[in-house]
């Protein structure tokens, strides 16, 4: 039993830290915000130069070979720094669903370019109806020829007006199937959807969209069952993102209550704020033990649904209310839009929501209680 | 990073869970959680003296105090397993194992160990201890205590009042904090630990039944108690120092004997909600009732990751202060939100006597149910343990 | 007890209706600006609805007739902010604080003159408050606040700073908290002045809010020189009418109301949202939840209503304001969780987004929420209130 990270992740997480604070500021985050790429390309760069844009993808796909138990160190850091940009979306969704899916000669010709940061790609999967399960599915794939046309709306696809190829869930004739799709195919209309956490989320409407049949990811037919794996690993990647934040937000909180005074005396010694200090490392602490089993479990190759749910569904929770106490120590000035706080609570509503919320996962923990 | 047990643990688990089915009487379902002991006296002993033929009851004292020096892992193992079959008897009263033994090793006198722990360790009724240290007006403000211990040449007499005794009543002996010098400059400096023999002229048990009618607690009244000077525990006016390390002991089993035990109370209530219909169908389909298993779920998993993590920090060479704060207020937590959330499940049947042939679960959810309240109390109330997390953790400054 | 309205009251309650549904413009609707979320154009357009109402007498309707106000009962002046926020009307924080804060302590404070000045001008609809109370180093702890008013011979002299200011930058006035007396304990040196915000020195600098907009400022005094009759009340007894305006503040009766229509909209939007096959008003989760925040906006409610029957009897509350201003705060939380678990990822979409349900408005709430516990006094100092004032507790 060890609760405790490797020499490695240790090193990871402290050269992470560094890295993304003095390259990822809080002023920049609040930029990017408005910025119409939302991201700074430099910056990527040199998160590719680090390694980190394939972290996990294996060595002949031109990673660096890392587990996922490392992805997630690295993404509790990236989640303390508010880190912009379609990292989430491409290297760890996108980057999964081609692991897991994709043909070799699929696998050869993208991983690389991801790692390279050369090309980014985006999941257009959730639809207006559909909620987190597919079966509501409307887009539509129709054959002519070696081609499929793709027809339908899909909303929350990430970065979308970035990324090179889009991963798109239709359904043919045998069932749903996924398929990757060039952004320059003519027919796809992109609309920038306005979100609490300016995460830069769009509409993509496919027009009778022209993808080649070599094009499709995994089976035909087979494609949100294959997706379901890819999706809940996806689910404890975003928890560790989530616990990173969690924990910046309660040290930005601990700070500002041993600093500021009422009274006479620091709110920091009112019991009242000190009993929410508690709540919200408590709730970090369980956070963060749920996520990393998790994690360690599909490192380790062992089953992991029932695990994944259950960080997903209480870390969903407990980001929320740490981030709800923080601005509850902290007060009026968390409440402005130059103060960090903010950038956390909006964060963990979008985070909340993203890969199934609470609900759902609890639904999938009953499940697995083979109830 | 690893959350898997070794074969050690593996072996142990299986072992436990044979001794169970051999041992407990068929359909026995454990004890409350709100008895801190067996309600059967008797059957508590006859199960202490077994876990003691098993080598387990003492398992991780040293070889020559009659332990295997086994680890912190598998006592933590050991922990989780009798209380998930509800093997009573690992506690030896309050408790011989978890601190009495523990605190003699490290500060007993050689006479001291060389009476007090064989006894404990053969799991008899004459290992059996109660603890002394709430008074009327002491509670979370234990350092206040008034009961007196003033030196009469070669002993000791002692003058005052306990209260929450629990198992004083079936108690051999008395683990008593007490107050030596009334003129400390620092109330903490003034306070000493002894081993008294329940058996004393001088001493009243006297029941304090608690709000369900049930006999745990007792108040003690000492009169004129006259107990030998070698009866002192560690230093005299150091007993504060020694408590605080008592109740890191104390602390340190709670996690897993509270993993253990919901383990098995989440399976008692999955089978009920398998088992009751509801509108047609069990309840197990219905979709409230499914996330609220969820919910008890993922909250049993925190219980038993909080617990090993605690573990951990042991075999690390930590002394885990702050886990042991966060893992007592949210073993508490934990407590309310699932003996809540369980009774809603039984619905009217949760208003059933824990004793009564209406009860389900043989009354367990209603004894959790009962009992948390007076959990989230003793041995540090959640608002202490809080503060403690908040100052000694994260630094905030003294607050009241 | 009673808790039934009489056949007047709900005649009244008709009336009202019917006029709001008359008067409030388009236009209004249109702009769909939320609290906190004030630009120019919605400004304007609010404040002529308000001199509408102010003609009408129903802007400040419990003020006494000769100050242009209705004298209106309690009960029916409930009635009439219920409805106002109902139908979300254009009667916004500005109105709350002039009609209900700043006047009502006028009238208990003030001389004859000034409420003569102020008063009327307030019914009207032609003039608006602005609150100075917070400053960045006294907030929970108001009674430190330290800008200060010099006495000279022909008035004040004031310096200093005041934060969270909202609408300063639209109001005529500033109510403000000022520091008289250095020498002696902190709550005896305070004076309340009421300063006209076009005096030279005055400057007005905006703080954005977490929602991204321009709300509330800081507010700099630099030597502005105030008439004698800026003093309201007596001076260095300010935080007695303070405490007062506090009470008022926390004496709010619309948050159920505005919850009400909340709840309409979220009940109407489950019955017409499928997911996976089926109308989310008939999943299980959604439905309790429902249930709870109609049963969390009745209890809103009835403390609303006890603060009537309170004043309506001519006495003030003080602990009930307290618990009432903490069931609000809770309400609004219990929407905000409400609306998005309802509304799920279209909960995240703002007002002018495609895909935005609701108007955005369950977007707003969640930014919004954060503030409620905080503004008016935190939720930790309201349960201190009610356990000193109510409960009799001690103190520390």
């Amino acid at each position: 039993m060890d609760y405790s990270l490797s020499e490695q992740q240790e090193m990871l997480k402290k050269s992470a830290r560094d890295f993304l604070s003095s390259e990822s500021p809080k002023s920049l985050v609040r930029q990017m915000a408005t910025d119409e790429k939302g991201f700074p390309p430099q910056l990527y760069r040199k998160m590719a130069d680090l390694g980190w844009l394939g972290l996990n993808f294996p060595e002949k796909y031109g990673g660096t070979g890392a587990s996922f138990l490392d992805l997630a160190v690295l993404l509790e850091e990236i989640g303390r720094a508010c880190l912009p940009g379609p990292f989430f979306t491409s290297t760890v969704l996108a980057g999964m669903t081609i692991l897991k899916l994709g043909s070799d000669s699929q696998r050869h010709e993208l991983l690389p370019q991801i790692a390279s940061g050369q090309t980014v790609i985006t999941l257009a999967t959730t639809e207006p109806e559909s909620g987190y399960n597919p079966d509501k599915l409307k887009t539509k794939a129709s054959t002519e020829g070696t081609n499929y046309l793709i027809t339908g709306t899909k909303i929350m696809a990430p970065y979308a007006h970035v990324a090179n190829f889009l991963i798109c869930t239709a359904k043919t004739t045998t069932g749903i199937t996924l398929f990757l799709v060039d952004s320059n195919t003519p027919g796809i209309k992109l609309t920038p959807l306005k979100t609490i956490a300016s995460d830069k989320q769009f509409e993509v409407v496919f027009n009778k969209v022209k993808v080649p049949k070599k094009n499709i990811l995994g089976k035909e037919g087979k494609g949100q069952a294959q997706l379901q794996q890819v999706l809940l690993k996806a689910a404890v990647a975003k928890c560790a993102e989530m616990v990173g934040g969690a924990q910046q937000v309660l040290e930005m909180t601990v700070d500002y209550v041993k600093e500021r005074k009422q009274f006479g005396v620091p709110v920091g010694s009112f019991q009242a704020v000190q009993h929410h200090c508690a709540n919200m490392l408590t709730d970090i602490d369980t956070s963060r033990f749920l996520t990393y089993q998790a994690a360690w479990k599909i490192s380790e190759g062992l089953p992991f649904a029932k695990d994944a749910s259950m960080a997903k569904a209480w870390v969903s929770d407990a980001y929320k209310r740490v981030t709800k106490l923080g601005h509850q120590c902290i007060g009026g000035v968390s409440l402005i839009e130059d103060h960090d706080m903010p950038l956390f609570s909006k964060r963990a509503k979008a985070a909340e929501l993203t890969l199934g919320d609470s609900d759902y996962h609890r639904e999938l923990v009953a499940q697995g209680l083979s109830l | 990073m690893d959350f898997k047990l070794g074969d050690k643990e593996q072996t142990l688990v299986n072992s436990i869970a044979e001794f169970a089915r051999e041992e407990l009487p068929l359909n026995w379902i454990g004890t409350r959680l709100i008895d801190q002991e067996c309600p059967d006296f008797e059957f508590e002993v006859f199960m202490s003296r077994r876990l003691a033929q098993k080598g387990w009851l003492v398992m991780s004292w040293p070889k020559e105090y009659g332990g295997q020096g086994a680890s912190h892992l598998e006592q933590t193992v050991y922990e989780m397993e009798i209380s998930y079959w509800g093997i009573p008897g690992a506690g030896m009263g309050i408790s011989g194992t978890q601190w009495v033994g523990p605190i003699l090793m490290m500060l007993g006198t050689e006479g001291q160990k060389r009476k007090y722990l064989p006894l404990i360790a053969s799991g008899g009724r004459d290992g059996y201890w109660c603890t002394g240290y709430s008074e009327p007006s002491a509670g979370s403000d234990l350092a206040s205590m008034q009961t007196r211990a003033v030196r009469q040449g070669d002993h000791y007499v002692i003058n005052g009042q306990k209260v929450w005794t629990s198992s004083a009543h079936n108690a051999r002996w008395c683990w008593l904090m007490t107050k030596t010098d009334a003129n400390a400059t620092k109330k903490h400096r003034g306070l000493t630990l002894f081993i008294v023999d329940m058996k004393s002229l001088g001493i009243t048990v006297r029941p304090l039944p608690n709000y369900y009618g049930r006999h745990h607690f007792n108040e003690v009244f000492f009169d004129d108690v006259k107990v030998p000077a070698e009866n002192l525990v560690g230093e005299e006016n150091r007993g504060w120092y020694h408590l605080m390390q008592a109740l890191a002991f104390e602390r340190r089993s709670l996690g897993p004997m509270m993993a253990g035990s919901f383990r098995r109370l989440l399976e008692n209530i999955i089978q009920h909600c398998k088992e009751t219909q509801y509108e047609g169908k069990p309840l197990s389909e219905n979709t409230i009732i499914r996330h609220r298993l969820a919910e008890m779920a993922i909250d049993v998993e925190v219980l038993k990751m909080f617990a090993f993590q605690f573990t951990w920090r042991l075999t690390q060479g930590a002394v885990p202060v702050y886990e042991a704060s966060r893992n007592k207020v949210t073993s508490d937590e934990i407590m309310r939100r699932f003996a809540t959330s369980a009774a809603d499940i039984l619905g009217a049947y949760s208003q059933a006597d824990p004793d009564s042939t209406l009860a389900k679960i043989k009354g367990r959810i209603q004894g959790a149910y009962l009992g948390f309240p007076g959990n989230m109390i003793a041995a540090g109330t959640s608002e202490v343990e809080k503060s403690i997390i908040a100052q000694f953790k994260l630094g905030l400054p003294k607050s009241y | 007890m009673d808790f039934s309205f009489t056949e007047e009251e709900e005649a009244f309650r008709q009336e009202v209706r019917q006029w709001l549904t008359k008067e409030i413009p388009q236009r209004w609707y249109e702009l769909n600006t939320g609290y906190w979320e004030e630009t120019d154009e919605s400004w304007a357009v609010s404040r002529d609805f308000h001199r509408k109402l102010g003609e009408r007498g129903w802007l400040a309707p419990a003020f006494p007739r000769k100050y242009g106000g209705a004298e209106m009962s309690t009960t029916k002046r409930f009635i009439l902010s219920q409805e106002l926020a109902h139908h979300r009307a254009p009667v916004g924080v500005e109105v709350e604080e002039a009609v209900n804060w700043v006047g009502p302590a006028i009238l208990m404070f003030g001389s004859g003159e000034q409420k003569q000045k102020y008063i009327p001008a307030i019914a009207r609809g032609d003039i608006v408050f602005c609150i100075g109370y917070s400053e960045p180093n006294a907030g929970s702890d108001l009674a430190s606040l330290q800008t200060r008013a010099t006495e000279v011979s022909d008035g004040y002299i004031i310096n200093g700073q005041k934060i969270w200011t909202t609408i300063a930058h639209y109001a005529d006035y500033c109510w403000l908290a000022t520091r008289t007396d250095p020498t002696v304990s902190k709550h005896r040196g305070i004076s309340m002045l009421v300063v006209d915000m076009r005096t030279p020195g005055i400057t007005v600098r905006p703080l954005i809010n977490i929602l991204g907009h321009h709300s509330f400022n800081e507010v700099f005094f630099d030597d502005v020189h105030v008439p004698k009759d800026s003093l309201i009340g007596q001076k260095n007894q300010g935080w007695y009418q303070l405490a007062a305006a506090l009470d008022f503040e926390r004496s709010s009766f619309i948050v159920d109301a505005f919850a009400d229509r909340t709840i309409e909209e979220l009940v109407q939007y489950a019955k017409e949202t499928e997911c996976r096959g089926k109308p989310l008003a008939k999943d299980p989760l959604i439905r309790q939840e429902l249930a709870q925040a109609v049963i969390e906006n009745q209890i809103c409610r009835m403390m609303s209503c006890r603060l009537v029957s309170i004043y309506a009897k001519g006495k003030h509350p003080n602990v009930e304001a307290s618990m009432s201003f903490l069931t609000i705060t809770n309400l609004t939380k219990r929407m905000m969780n409400v609306g998005m678990r309802i509304t799920g990822l279209y909960g995240l979409l703002e007002k002018d987004s495609c895909w935005a349900v609701l108007n955005g408005e369950i977007s707003r709430l969640y930014l919004t929420a954060a503030s409620v516990g905080v503004g008016g006094g935190t939720t930790e100092i309201q349960r201190n209130i009610i356990a000193l004032r109510g409960l009799g507790l001690p103190l520390k």
